[in-house]
Order: structure tokens, then C-alpha cells, then sequence
């Protein structure tokens, strides 16, 4: 191999970890978007199910099962 | 982050990219429109560009190379049809360098008719091959000295005249 | 569950896409020749020119999502066109990076302003612009109204960078065609260009997932406010 060799590794290296990375970005995002839904799924149902009408009221004052989840 | 900052941020943002564009829009409309002179337009208007920072694109011409490593200088003749001009660079050439090779270079044209060049770039074309049996493929940073001595062989590369465009 | 199908069909895809770019850089690498006027080096074509390739098909599917938006005021098609700038940027900055390794040992240099390598930086800062105008408007509406009209007013440069070689003088070769390359060397090519295809279009989903479940949240968090 001649002298190319350090731009090759460059080449294709970054081409590689970019995709890669890129990729692996991507769900990592998804991931995070889906459990702002869930939690926001969660406080909602929770505070509709026990009083009926009360949705849109905010966070519930029950107990939470996973309060550190809990916005 | 505060729906106002985010409005903020973004805004910057865009004035940013607005102005950079703009930045490279009326940069590259004077001076990259015409990206290199051929050596008669550059003769044509000696007055005009002597002194400037102009670029200058041709062919190396043929018998025309003299690279003193030592110095270093580097001379060589750009030509294109029926006129060259002479070129004088400290920069040391390229592994593609050679002659028969496009080139474009960078620098001013004096009032005694040599190019004094402070970049040095290398055109190729756009046909790849791979090397005959009988040759070994071409070696980077082989030095120009070198190549000399075992004969500067000019054909087997695929050199490219830069085909001056539409003006 | 619907989503976890598609979620399970789009990791197939993405190992198909995988398969495929580890079989392009082998070929491209070992199998591929060097090329008799550059060496070795030359062999960057088969990752830079699919990665040009990607970034300009990117911003085509762009153009067109944004015209179907201000048609049909679709708001998917408005999440397909977000995904592919974000895309498109990320190919786009490898194509001048990896423009600019290739440049150095065959031209001589890094960078130089000529018009191939101007209007592509130019079409990089436009589409980094599009985004920046998606921060700026709140209303999911008017966000999707203004972007489809950067998405298409952009794309006036993408077929000015594909012409940029013909149309004025470049330091940058014209474009390779079938016959100026040879076919041994067409090949890998043709391998690569269907590779990162592939690794599009299984971007492209999972970019779509995002957008989705981004969407999906701020019309939820909307009306609980």
C-alpha cells in the first residue's frame, strides 16, 4: 500500500461511524420520544380513570406508582 | 429551554445561514464564476489582472518542467493551444503532477510574464481504469525527481485539459 | 402490535442494508483495482460518490414531499420531507468531507472555492437553514406551510451543483460516466450506490418513526395544556 493508506482509513472510517452513529442516534431519539408518550399516556388515564371528568387538571395528587417517572 | 429562547436560537440561526449564504453567493458570483483564466484570456488582459490574485488553468507542458527540490522551486510552462505562460512556485508538486497533467494555479502575473504561484492544484479526469499488466499502479508522494529519472512517461494517465466552459 | 411489525420489518431491512455496505467496502477495498493515474487512493469514489448521490436524492424527495404538502396539506407529507433534509444534511456534510480526503493527495489541496465545491457547500448551509426555520415556527401548521416552501425553493441549487462541472469551469472532474470508468471498477460502484440505498431508505423509516412519535406527542401534550 502506498501513501493513501491514512486517507482510506479516514474514508471509510468516518463514512462508517457516521452511519453508525447516526443510526443508533435515530433510536435512541425514538426511544425517548415514546416514553414522554407512555408517561404522558400514564398521568392522563390515571387522572381520568378514578373521578371521571377531571382530565386536563394537571398531574393527579394520588399516590404515584413511579414517581420519579412522574413528569 | 423557554419557547422565547427557542425563538431566539432559532432566529440567530437563521440570520446566520441567511447571511452566509448571501456571503457565498455574491463571494462566488465575482470572483468563482470565471475560476481560472486560460493562458491567452490571461495574456489578453495582462494589465488588467498583473499584481491581482488570479488563478491560471492548462496543460503542463511537455519538456517544460524544472523541479529543484533543494530550493525548492518549481518551473513549468501552462499552456492551452497556441499560447503558454511561464510558472514559477515554491510549493513542491503533487504526486499527480506531471507533465501533459491539467493544472490551476494560484498567484499573480507579473510585468515580466511568469505566473508566480503560491498554490498548486491538480486536475484529473473522470476515467478510471486500472493499471496495464506491465505497469505497477501509481505511487503517492513519489517525487517528481524521481519520476524524471526513470523517464517521464505522460501517456498511460488520463490527463485532462480543463475544457474552458461557457463564459 | 402494529407498530412493533413494523419496528421488527424495519431492523430486517436495516441488517439487509448493513449486509450490503460491509460487502461494498470489502469489494471496494480488496477485490476493486487501484487505479492506474491516482493508486489507491482513488478507491474514496466508492463511498464519496454514494454518499453525493444519497444527499442529492435526499433533497429530490424533499422537493417533491413539499409540493405534495402544499397540495394536499398532508401533514406526513410534511414529516417525510423533515426527514429527509435531516438525512440529506448528514450525507451531504460526508460528501465534502470526504471530497476534501480525496482532494489532498490527488488535487494537492483541502479545499479551493471552485463552482462544484461552492454550490454543494452552499446547498448544505440552504437545507441547515431549512431546519433552523422548523425551531423557529411553533404552530405545527404554519412550521409545515413555511418548511414545504424552503423544501422546494431550496432544491434550485440541487441540479446547479449536478451541472456546476458542465456548465462552468471546475477544478472538479465532470462526472464519471459508464464508459469512462472501467468495468471492474463499475461494478463496486454500482454495489455501493444500491447500498446506501438501502441504508436511505432504512434511515428514511426510522427518521418517519421519529417524526411520528414526535407528532404524536405535541398533539397529545397540546391538549392536555
Amino acid at each position: 500500500m502506498d501513501g493513501s493508506l491514512p486517507y482510506l482509513a479516514a474514508g471509510f472510517g468516518l463514512t462508517w461511524i457516521v452511519m453508525v452513529l447516526y443510526a443508533w442516534r435515530l433510536e435512541a431519539r425514538i426511544g425517548r420520544v415514546r416514553d414522554g408518550l407512555r408517561r404522558h399516556d400514564e398521568s392522563t388515564s390515571r387522572v381520568e380513570a378514578p373521578g371521571g371528568r377531571t382530565a386536563g387538571a394537571g398531574p393527579p395528587d394520588e399516590p404515584d406508582h413511579r414517581p420519579e417517572e412522574a413528569r | 429551554m423557554t419557547q422565547g429562547k427557542r425563538r431566539m436560537w432559532a432566529g440567530l440561526g437563521l440570520a446566520a445561514v441567511v447571511g452566509a449564504i448571501l456571503y457565498l453567493a455574491v463571494g462566488s458570483l465575482e470572483n468563482n464564476m470565471v475560476y481560472f483564466l486560460t493562458p491567452a484570456e490571461l495574456q489578453a488582459r495582462a494589465a488588467e489582472v498583473e499584481g491581482q490574485p488570479v488563478r491560471l488553468g492548462g496543460m503542463v507542458q511537455t519538456g517544460s518542467v524544472d523541479w529543484k527540490p533543494e530550493e525548492p522551486l518549481l518551473r513549468f510552462s501552462v499552456g492551452d493551444g497556441d499560447s503558454a505562460v511561464k510558472v514559477r512556485t515554491t510549493s513542491a508538486p503533487p504526486s499527480m503532477f506531471q507533465e501533459g497533467q491539467g493544472v490551476v494555479v494560484e498567484g499573480r502575473y507579473g510585468s515580466d510574464g511568469v505566473f508566480r504561484a503560491d498554490r498548486l492544484m491538480v486536475k484529473h479526469s473522470n476515467e478510471y481504469k486500472p493499471p496495464e499488466d506491465s505497469e505497477m499502479p501509481a505511487e503517492m508522494y513519489e517525487s517528481i525527481s524521481e519520476k524524471s529519472e526513470k523517464g517521464s512517461g505522460s501517456g498511460s494517465e488520463g490527463s485532462t485539459g480543463p475544457s474552458p466552459g461557457s463564459p | 402490535m402494529e407498530r412493533e411489525t413494523r419496528d421488527r420489518r424495519h431492523r430486517w431491512l436495516g441488517l439487509a442494508a448493513l449486509a450490503a455496505v460491509v460487502v461494498g467496502t470489502v469489494w471496494a477495498l480488496f477485490v476493486a483495482p487501484p487505479d492506474a493515474a491516482q493508486g489507491e487512493v482513488q478507491r474514496l469514489m466508492y463511498v464519496h460518490v454514494p454518499t453525493a448521490w444519497i444527499g442529492m436524492l435526499s433533497f429530490f424527495v424533499v422537493f417533491v414531499m413539499s409540493i405534495l404538502y402544499l397540495v394536499q396539506r398532508d401533514p406526513r407529507w410534511d414529516m417525510i420531507a423533515h426527514s429527509g433534509v435531516e438525512i440529506g444534511v448528514v450525507f451531504t456534510a460526508l460528501t465534502l468531507a470526504l471530497g476534501s480526503l480525496w482532494a489532498k493527495p490527488t488535487w494537492g489541496i483541502w479545499w479551493t472555492w471552485d463552482p462544484r465545491l461552492t454550490t454543494t457547500a452552499i446547498m448544505l448551509i440552504i437545507y441547515v437553514g431549512y431546519l433552523a426555520v422548523r425551531g423557529f415556527a411553533q404552530d405545527p401548521e404554519k412550521r409545515a406551510r413555511w418548511s414545504a416552501v424552503v423544501g422546494i425553493v431550496a432544491f434550485v441549487d440541487v441540479p446547479i451543483v449536478y451541472l456546476s462541472v458542465t456548465w462552468w469551469r471546475t477544478l472538479h472532474q465532470p462526472p464519471s460516466t459508464a464508459r469512462s470508468i472501467a468495468p471492474e471498477m463499475l461494478w463496486p460502484l454500482f454495489l455501493n450506490l444500491a447500498a446506501f440505498t438501502l441504508v436511505y431508505l432504512y434511515l428514511m423509516l426510522r427518521r418517519y418513526r421519529l417524526a411520528e412519535a414526535e407528532r404524536q406527542l405535541e398533539e397529545e401534550t397540546a391538549i392536555g395544556r
